[in-house]
């Protein structure tokens, strides 16, 4: 409880800063006072107009990726299962990267686009990706540290699909696709915050009945379907929460990776559990997220670095520290 | 000189750990050496200071009374052949593919393949059985064969000594005779001596002339199998009472083993000396 | 106790051995995959955008001047050659470092894209474009082989230290590469920020493309890189084979690990960083040609190395070939077409190796 709370009011925190960083200064007593309804209308505008919808949707971001990867390393019992290191990820790329290419008319701002067609293309990339990757691991057994290799392989063969479409594209397309690809909360507005919105709670929705089932799998396959745990359905929705969360997310920010995957073990440090948390992880992204952002946009002077290479920076330092300490987990 | 091998008080210690502590011993020549221990003991790290796969933090390990640490590998090569715990070899590599890797100590990398180096392997080969064997797979042997094969790369390396790191722990038992009678006869045919690393109590006293037991990093007891397999020695060894019989065909003592003693006080010698009761 | 007398009569009768000389049969598949590579080749010159007929490719060839007026001559020396010439010497090498850094590391599924080693040079010839200023091959050819050096370093020793229990799998090596790539990747789209100029050289650099005007200057300028090499890379060829054996085996053989880790190094650096500043960050070919190799003329690495580079060299040019048609009349990057092709064959490997239980 301690743990909910401390992350929650590091939170506030975090966003009342992070509201009042950028080219117009805004001290954090005035960023309050603004988000209770008074303030100069100046200040109001830009903080309603242009930074609110993008602290808000790193929270609700960082959030929905960090519980696809809660989920993922705890129904397999893989700390590195992570759906960005599945494939899902550079799947659900190619999806947008498709909708983008295939489906756009050229000229309109990346928002609008993006209401519609890409996050249902995403979807269906990251869906499709998973399901390689499942038909692989029925194929070969998945224990330890294969899944993820097979993923490597999987995105590999993703992101080269998205090069050949970016190869076949118009101008236009490519630059947007570029500069979508590199995973970012520049531009992005209060669509894409309803967007990961409504499918965060969907997921939550999902999972709330089979949070048993879970707990159940953690003493693996055998144990749970001993206990009556109906395995494929528990699985199969456990994972499809996932790759919702995942593809959604990435069709609205791109792919910003190693929040998935560095969330949950936080969560877990945190709250010294051997199995992430699924409320708590969601909290420590959304931190996560939030902090990296608030990095990308003040570690440059009046450049605004993209939030994926940040996270990154960061994140794969961890992932290396995890892959030299972690030989013993299954 | 009858010892082949001095060790002077050698210790090897990784960070906080100490897995072998003050250990003097001498390993004799033309003799078969096993080493017992339980888990964890520092058996296998004290083989592999011989082996010189580890150098040893205190200490030194003499060779006919020549520090091996001043002995290139490559000479080492020539004189003592080593057989790791668990080897690995590619999946598709041949019985005989794998024997000639034998002869590099004898090859630059210039050097070509020479008649010598042909007879060496062929009567590897033959000395472990395995000639119809030598162009099939490695992965398609059994066990035993395999570890034939590992042995009979050593052989092929022409040397005096021979060590093996747990030789038939993975092994079925009929395996495990296959592979240390194979031993045994290299031994009285070319006076090789062996030094193995063994977890079995009985099949060490069947095969070795000469025991060492090893505690917590300190020899506990060195001597012929008679010696050493005495119930005071292996409960101070293993935290076991047992019986010791009389194998009658072998004429070499049988551990029976009785109770274990995990948890109970300890009767015995003191253990805080290191040479306890060392019995020549 | 079974007492098993040595049958010496056996040796001495001369039995069937296989011989462990360089084989006749290692020569014939040698010569074979040289043929078929000359095929694919002389398939380069001759397909494309336009196809052209054999007399009018051989004519070209004979001529020997690009400036003789005829546009076949412009089309088959001045972009085909070149092109064929970079994919051959560039493929073979990337598939000779990717069998030493597999050798290395008993890892099948090491390659120098996937573990980042490519990414890592060309992100430094990219540096010393942009940040740096040099333009010359010459002078960022040597940021190509400190980026190959490091980036082998960093991804092999985060792979050793993952992989120092027993039971732990030579996955994590791949995995380290993933993490390397990543973060690579994200001071490469800091780099572009800083310097939007950089962002054509990054474009070309990150894919690994034949074309994109580096041309055979740059390949003369690396060619010493590549022959010593590949020179250097037949002489460690019997180290690798004691190495296969595990590193306890190979030093109770007599070799010494250190030196012979730091020539693995040494060839890795100097066929990677002259292959990526030729083609750029191109994947794959270092992880599917020793397997390719191996499949035909087992682990012997004194067949497998040459006959790795030669396979290479046409799988490289085979890729390009089929960039070159598939699209037509734009290009497919041989990094895109090789990672397409080449993801599926590597997930081909991971299910086929035991090594992957883990």
């Amino acid at each position: 409880m301690i743990v909910i709370a401390a992350v929650i009011v590091s939170i506030a925190l975090l966003a009342v800063v992070s509201l009042g960083v950028g080219e117009y200064p805004i001290s954090p007593g005035r960023v309050v006072a603004t988000l209770l309804g008074g303030g100069d209308p100046r200040e109001a505008l830009v903080v309603h107009n242009l930074r609110l919808p993008r602290t808000s949707l790193a929270l609700v971001a960082g959030a929905a990726l960090a519980v696809a990867g809660a989920v993922t390393q705890t129904t397999a019992r893989n700390a590195l299962a992570s759906p960005d290191l599945l494939g899902v990820t550079a799947g659900a790329g190619a999806g947008a990267v498709a909708a983008i290419v295939f489906g756009g008319a050229g000229g309109e701002a990346i928002g609008g686009l993006l209401s519609l067609g890409a996050p249902v293309s995403a979807l269906a990339g990251g869906l499709l990706a998973a399901a390689v990757v499942g038909v692989l691991l029925r194929i070969g057994g998945g224990r330890g540290l294969r899944p993820v290799l097979l993923g490597v392989a999987v995105s590999a063969f993703f992101s080269s699909l998205t090069s050949w479409m970016l190869v076949e594209a118009s101008l236009d397309d490519v630059e947007r696709a570029t500069a979508w690809l590199t995973g970012s909360l520049s531009g992005r507005g209060w669509t894409e915050v309803l967007t990961v919105s409504i499918t965060l709670a969907a997921a939550s929705a999902l999972l709330v009945p089979v949070a048993r089932g879970l707990a159940a799998l953690q003493l693996g396959p055998d144990t749970a379907r001993a206990l009556g745990t109906p395995i494929p359905l528990t699985v199969g929705t456990l994972l499809g929460a996932s790759v919702l969360l995942t593809s959604v997310t990435v069709s609205a920010v791109g792919p910003i990776g190693f929040v998935a995957l560095v969330a949950p073990h936080l969560a877990s440090l945190a709250s010294r559990t051997p199995r992430p948390p699924l409320i708590v992880s969601g909290l420590f992204g959304a931190l996560i997220l939030l902090a990296s952002d608030l990095a990308a946009r003040t570690v440059i002077p009046s450049f605004t670095v993209p939030t994926g290479a940040v996270t990154a920076l960061v994140g794969a330092p961890f992932l290396v520290w995890l892959l030299v300490r972690s030989t013993r987990t299954p | 000189m009858n010892a082949l091998f001095d060790l002077d008080d050698i210790s090897v210690r990784y960070g906080d750990h100490t897995a072998v502590d003050g250990v003097s011993l001498q390993l004799r020549r033309d003799r078969i050496t096993a080493i017992i221990g339980p888990n964890g003991c520092g058996k296998s790290t004290l083989l592999r200071a011989v082996a010189r796969l580890q150098a040893p933090s205190v200490g030194r390990v003499t060779l006919d009374d020549q520090d091996v640490s001043n002995i290139p590998p490559r000479v080492y090569a020539r004189r003592v052949a080593v057989l790791p715990q668990a080897p690995t070899a590619p999946e598709s590599l041949t019985v005989a593919d794998l024997v000639a890797r034998g002869r590099d100590p004898h090859r630059r990398w210039w050097d070509g393949w020479s008649q010598a180096d042909e007879d060496a392997v062929r009567e590897s080969l033959a000395q472990t059985g395995l000639m119809d064997l030598a162009e099939r797979p490695l992965e398609s042997l059994s066990g035993g064969q395999r570890q034939r094969a590992w042995i009979a790369l050593a052989l092929a390396q022409r040397t005096d000594a021979l060590l093996l790191d747990e030789p038939t722990t993975y092994l079925d038992i009929a395996h495990q005779l296959d592979v240390l009678d194979t031993v045994q006869n290299l031994h009285h045919e070319r006076g090789l001596t062996v030094i193995m690393v063994l977890h079995d109590l009985s099949l060490a006293a069947r095969y070795a002339d000469e025991i060492v037991a090893i505690r917590d990093g300190r020899v506990v007891a060195a001597g012929n199998a008679h010696e050493v397999m005495t119930p005071d020695v292996l409960r101070e060894v293993f935290d076991v009472d047992c019986r010791v019989l009389l194998d009658d065909d072998t004429g070499r003592p049988l551990v029976v083993p009785g109770v274990s003693l995990i948890g109970r006080k300890m009767t015995g010698p003191d253990r805080s000396t290191p040479e306890a009761t060392h019995v020549r | 106790m079974i007492l098993r007398a040595p049958d010496l009569s056996e040796a001495s009768r001369g039995r069937a051995l296989r011989s462990r000389t360089p084989t006749r049969h290692g020569a014939l598949v040698l010569l074979g995959a040289l043929v078929v590579v000359a095929v694919i080749a002389a398939l380069s010159l001759a397909l494309g955008s336009r196809a052209l007929d054999p007399e009018v490719v051989v004519h070209a060839l004979l001529s020997g001047s690009i400036n003789d007026g005829s546009e076949a001559s412009a089309i088959v020396l001045g972009q085909r050659l070149p092109r064929t010439l970079i994919g051959l010497t560039g493929g073979a090498a990337l598939a000779v470092a990717g069998a030493v850094i597999q050798g290395h590391t008993r890892n099948p599924l090491a390659d120098p894209g996937l573990l980042g080693v490519t990414s890592g040079a060309s992100l430094a010839v990219v540096l010393a474009i942009s940040v740096v200023g040099i333009t010359t091959a010459t002078g960022y050819v040597w940021f190509a082989f400190a980026g190959a050096g490091l980036g082998t370093v960093v991804v092999v020793t985060i792979g050793l230290a993952a992989g120092r229990r027993r039971d732990a799998s030579p996955a994590a090596l791949v995995l380290a590469g993933a993490a390397v790539s990543a973060f690579l990747g994200a001071v490469t789209s800091l780099l572009l920020l800083i310097d939007v100029a950089a962002l054509d050289a990054y474009r070309f650099w990150s894919v690994g493309s034949l074309t994109g005007g580096r041309g055979v200057d740059t390949l003369l300028v690396v060619a010493p890189a590549l022959v010593v090499g590949m020179v250097l890379a037949l002489i460690h060829a019997r180290s690798l084979d004691a190495l296969a054996l595990g590193d306890d085996a190979a030093r109770a053989l007599g070799r010494r690990l250190l030196p012979t880790r730091l020539l693995g190094l040494a060839i890795v650096t100097m066929l990677v960083g002259a292959a990526t500043a030729v083609l750029g960050s191109l994947g794959f070919i270092g992880l599917l040609v020793p397997h390719i190799a191996r499949w035909i003329s087992g682990p012997g690495h004194r067949l497998l190395l040459p006959l790795s580079a030669v396979i290479g060299g046409g799988l490289t040019v085979a890729a390009d070939i089929v960039g070159r048609l598939v699209v037509a009349p734009d290009e497919l990057p041989v990094g895109i077409v090789l990672g397409t092709i080449g993801a599926p064959l590597f997930v081909l490997i991971v299910l086929r190796s035991r090594q992957g239980r883990a």
